[in-house]
């Protein structure tokens, strides 16, 4: 073989062998939880469904003007050929079968993938409040009565249930190991189920653009063992020092931090998260909306 | 007295935007003071600020786009510089957030608004009427205010540089960001009134064209018998008329809550509803993208058919495309929301609609690629630019369908994944394909060819530039980068964005090239002159005549049967008919109005719009308005050409044609 060749070659397979190295990194391949593991295949499939279509298109797109160029004597000419029933229909064809293949997988996976379905599972669910304020996130765990600004620990293999909103504008609420982001306005509550399977730290933030301090809207998600869980509970429930009360939430709203550090309170005054929703409801609404609370405990209980 | 407009208002302490400012005012005073020493007011107002000819309206709109493209090209090298900075080690850049955020959102704001647009109404300007066989446009004022309100959107942007300052909410401003509260500058409302005033210039440009090409088409001439760059023109007006309307009100209902505190997009207590703002601006929002890409899809079947020395193959598959992908379009603009929440049904719906865009636009390719085969293909610039578009596109659109799937939105929406799509169909999409109809029609209007040299190497810089800037965009989606952050960028990032910078800095010198490009052209323009008319072997009815055109068109209007008439008749050695029935030909005259009402009152009445200067700005509405009234009572005259004239300047042209022998046509 022709020594530049094969130099050519090597070049070639190292950088593919890089490339595909690097791919093996990029966070979307590398999920750490149900959820964000099926968008990993939904992205992956629908790629190479596509590709099967786009890969000759391209590759149709170098050879025909090259072939056909006007120097090429042996390329057959003919300046009428406009319409081929066989191709038409191979044309239209295509598109519409792989269209229709996708179709079929949007309708499953919206439905697999709905936000708002709970993931099925013999625990209990873990429910995390999640509000965004300029420029910084508030998580607070009813249950346990902790609140945590830019840092949330979670226990894996536990259902997690996030109820996002906001304070001030818009922001996106996103894991991307964990996958699904959801927007979050105030006034309004989005619920978000996700699900984690492998311990670590990975990244969070906001990806809906919200002002000046947005690049910095970043969180840290710690993922633990159940034990190590319920032992960081038992942790921030005995600093009985910070508690997290509407006055001082009123703080928070004041500041616009840029890069804030996280820190951590208990006890979080009952109901904060709805009494942050709620004052930008009418009082007539909020009324009927705490009824329909109500009614969902009775009948839950 | 003046509102809010005081001293402060200039950013004295930011050396960046003040220094770019002080660029253009001593660019702006340099030309002013050579048309001065050379004495060319005259000729100026005449020729070019009063005109109604379509093809140098036209003229200008391009002008306009190109120098908008090197303003909106300045923004994003800025912000791939900082990112490049700000992923690499200092974490800070050189960019303070507020400054980076203007810069993303003027960004977005002139290349769709300033560039694309202008770049593509100028093409349809000069082309259209020639295609359809017509002497002008429907409406040769409303032309000229169209473009002077184009003018009077682009030099508001601009201002923002030293007066005040931009928006800094992104290309389409989501509420509650863009409200008062939390944007009391005036950058929202330069955006509110920019938009406003340049949509306005592209819904009359919309009508014009709807009406030229439903009303003025030759004898004889079918709407199967259109050209397919008509055609796209045609969907593409009806597109602009259906959806203009929904931003002009978009924007009526945002400044009416920045102004007079109404609440209707608010999250405070008045019950706006933020959601509604985000949905009316989609509503436009991605009807817009087709607007830019469907003429696109004309310029590019033209160019393949003509270079490939074929006709198109299956032209009505391509036209029942367009007119498909028309409606389309009109279904699809909530896959922009798919993570606000909405349910199962609603976000499988809009994913399904978006999809279903995909098959005719595979269509459209196919028809593309078939074309070519069995072509005689002559390898120049614009069939270089096209073939550059089928190999890019199709990538494009394949990250398009992916998107529109809510399971994958759900994990790339709103990150670098999504600023690569939209480039790499809007670049290799709308980009090459005015920069290959630029290179194709310029010796029409002028009357000589582009450097090929310089064309060639401006392709190969667009094409490479883009792959290395938007590729490794597509790794930092996937690897989670969120968009539009500019400070404290993670660093493993860093690679990708150090690589974008450098693809960022060739599509730089692809612009330089462009330029360079132009001014080689002129020196070099009578080797280059198109002395036939006929440079590309054309097929359509605008090859047909002189480059340039009279200001007439056509000496006399042809009747038409076929969209490659022109290519049959060269055929049937019919092309360039003698003996014909000359007559005096009409044309409009000059008109002050779309200069003066539609540049500088709707200028000026933006202006103090957005400084609240509420006096003056009754005045000049009313002075406007009180013009447009006025001028419409008059009674347009009308400059006769006489017919001697008419047939000298047609019989010279046909013995220049005579005298280079003309191609054959498609004959061996």
């Amino acid at each position: 073989m022709n020594k530049t060749y094969l130099k050519m070659l090597k070049i070639g397979t190292f950088v593919s062998v890089l490339l595909v190295l690097s791919g093996c990194d990029l966070s979307l391949f590398n999920p750490k939880g149900e959820i964000a593991e099926y968008e990993k295949w939904l992205v992956i499939f629908s790629a190479l469904i596509m590709l099967i279509v786009i890969i000759p298109c391209i590759f149709m797109a170098i050879i025909f003007p090259w072939w056909f160029r006007e120097s090429n004597k042996k390329a057959k000419y003919t300046p009428n050929w406009q319409e081929s029933k066989v191709l038409e229909k191979f044309m239209w064809g295509v598109p519409i079968a792989i269209i229709a293949v996708l179709a079929f997988v949007t309708i499953q996976s919206t439905i697999d993938l709905n936000p708002k379905k709970p993931i099925e599972s013999h625990k209990e669910e873990l429910v995390i409040e999640v509000i965004s304020m300029d420029w910084q996130w508030l998580f607070i765990y009813p249950e346990e009565k902790i609140a945590t600004i830019n840092s949330i620990y979670i226990p894996t293999h536990r259902p997690l249930k996030f109820k996002l909103t906001s304070q001030t504008v818009m922001n996106a609420f996103f894991i991307p190991q964990l996958g699904t982001q959801l927007d979050v306005m105030s006034g309004m509550e989005n619920v978000l189920h996700l699900i984690a399977n492998e311990e670590g730290v990975f990244p969070g933030a906001s990806y809906n653009y919200s002002g000046a301090g947005y690049s910095d809207m970043k969180f840290k998600v710690n993922t633990v063992s159940e034990e190590e869980f319920d032992q960081w509970v038992l942790t921030q429930q005995a600093k009985n020092s910070h508690p997290l009360d509407w006055d001082k939430y009123q703080e928070f709203v004041k500041e616009t931090p840029i890069n804030a550090p996280e820190q951590f309170f208990h006890p979080v005054e009952q109901g904060l998260y709805l009494r942050v929703i709620s004052q930008f409801f009418d009082l007539n609404q909020l009324k009927e909306h705490m009824h329909m609370q109500m009614q969902h405990l009775h009948s839950a209980q | 007295m003046f509102g809010n407009l005081t001293i402060d208002s200039i950013p004295w302490n930011e050396p960046i935007p003040l220094a770019a400012f002080g660029v253009i005012i001593l660019i702006v005073l340099a030309v002013l003071a050579t048309i001065t020493f050379t004495k060319r007011w005259g000729w100026l107002w005449t020729n070019w600020l009063t005109t109604t000819d379509h093809k140098k309206i036209g003229i200008i709109y391009i002008i306009v786009a190109i120098i908008m493209l090197i303003r909106g090209f300045a923004d994003a090298i800025m912000m791939r510089t900082q990112l490049a900075l700000a992923s690499t080690g200092d974490q800070v850049g050189y960019l303070p957030p507020e400054h980076y955020d203007q810069i993303f959102s003027a960004h977005g704001v002139i290349m769709i608004f300033f560039m694309a647009t202008p770049f593509i109404i100028g093409l349809m300007n000069i082309v259209v009427p020639l295609q359809v066989g017509k002497r002008d446009v429907a409406f040769p004022t409303l032309n000229a205010v169209s473009i002077w309100l184009t003018v009077a959107g682009a030099i508001l942007i601009n201002l923002s540089l030293g007066i005040g300052e931009f928006a800094r909410t992104g290309w389409v401003a989501y509420a509650p960001l863009s409200e008062k509260l939390y944007s009391p500058s005036v950058g929202v409302d330069y955006y509110i009134w920019s938009l406003q005033v340049s949509g306005l210039g592209t819904t009359f440009a919309a009508i014009n064209m709807f009406v030229t090409i439903l009303r003025g088409r030759a004898r004889g001439m079918k709407l199967f018998d259109m050209p397919l760059f008509t055609w796209s023109t045609l969907c593409t007006s009806v597109l602009i008329m259906a959806v203009f309307p929904i931003l002009t009100a978009t924007m009526i209902l945002l400044a009416l809550d920045r102004y007079l505190g109404f609440e209707i997009f608010t999250n405070t207590l008045g019950g706006g509803n933020q959601m509604m703002y985000v949905n009316l601006i989609w509503a436009w929002g991605h009807p817009e993208v087709y607007i830019l890409i469907l003429p696109a899809f004309g310029i590019y079947s033209e160019i393949v058919s003509t270079f490939s020395r074929k006709y198109l193959f299956g032209y009505k598959a391509l036209v029942w495309a367009i007119i498909a992908i028309l409606f389309m379009s009109l279904t699809v603009w909530l896959h922009h929301f798919f993570t606000m929440g909405a349910g199962v049904n609603v976000n499988a719906f809009f994913g399904i609609t978006t999809m279903f865009i995909a098959i005719p636009t595979g269509v459209k390719v196919f028809n593309w690629l078939f074309t070519i085969y069995g072509g005689r293909v002559k390898m120049d610039v614009p069939m270089l630019w096209a073939i550059g578009f089928l190999i890019l596109f199709v990538l494009g659109g394949m990250t398009g369908v992916m998107l529109a799937i809510p399971g994958v939105n759900y994990s790339v929406h709103n990150t670098e994944f999504v600023v690569a799509h939209f480039h790499n169909t809007i670049i290799p999409g709308v980009v090459f394909g005015v920069l290959a109809g630029y290179n194709f029609w310029f010796p029409k209007v002028f009357g000589f060819r582009l450097h090929k040299g310089w064309g060639y190497t401006t392709f190969w810089l667009w094409f490479i530039g883009f792959i290395v800037a938007f590729a490794p965009l597509y790794l930092a989606g996937f690897d989670g980068m969120p968009r539009r952050i500019s400070q404290n960028v993670d660093l493993r990032y860093g690679p990708y964005l150090v690589v974008a910078w450098v693809g960022a800095v060739l599509i730089f010198f692809g612009i330089v090239a462009i330029i360079v490009q132009l001014f080689v052209s002129i020196a070099q323009r009578h080797k280059l002159q198109d002395v036939t008319g006929d440079p590309w072997d054309g097929r359509t009815l605008e090859w047909s005549i002189a480059s340039p055109p009279p200001s007439y068109n056509f000496a006399v209007i042809p009747a038409v049967d076929e969209p490659d008439l022109f290519w049959k008749q060269k055929q049937e050695g019919t092309a360039y008919p003698e003996n014909k029935q000359y007559q005096d030909i009409y044309m409009p005259k000059n008109t002050a109005l779309g200069f003066v009402a539609g540049g500088v009152l709707a200028g000026l009445l933006s202006f103090t719009l957005v400084w609240s200067i509420w006096w003056l700005a009754i005045i000049f509405f009313g002075v406007a308005i009180l013009l447009w009234i006025i001028d419409s009572f008059k009674d347009h005259e009308e400059i006769c050409i006489p017919k001697e004239e008419v047939e000298k300047t047609d019989l010279a042209f046909l013995e220049k044609v005579k005298q280079f022998n003309m191609p054959q046509g498609g004959r061996e």
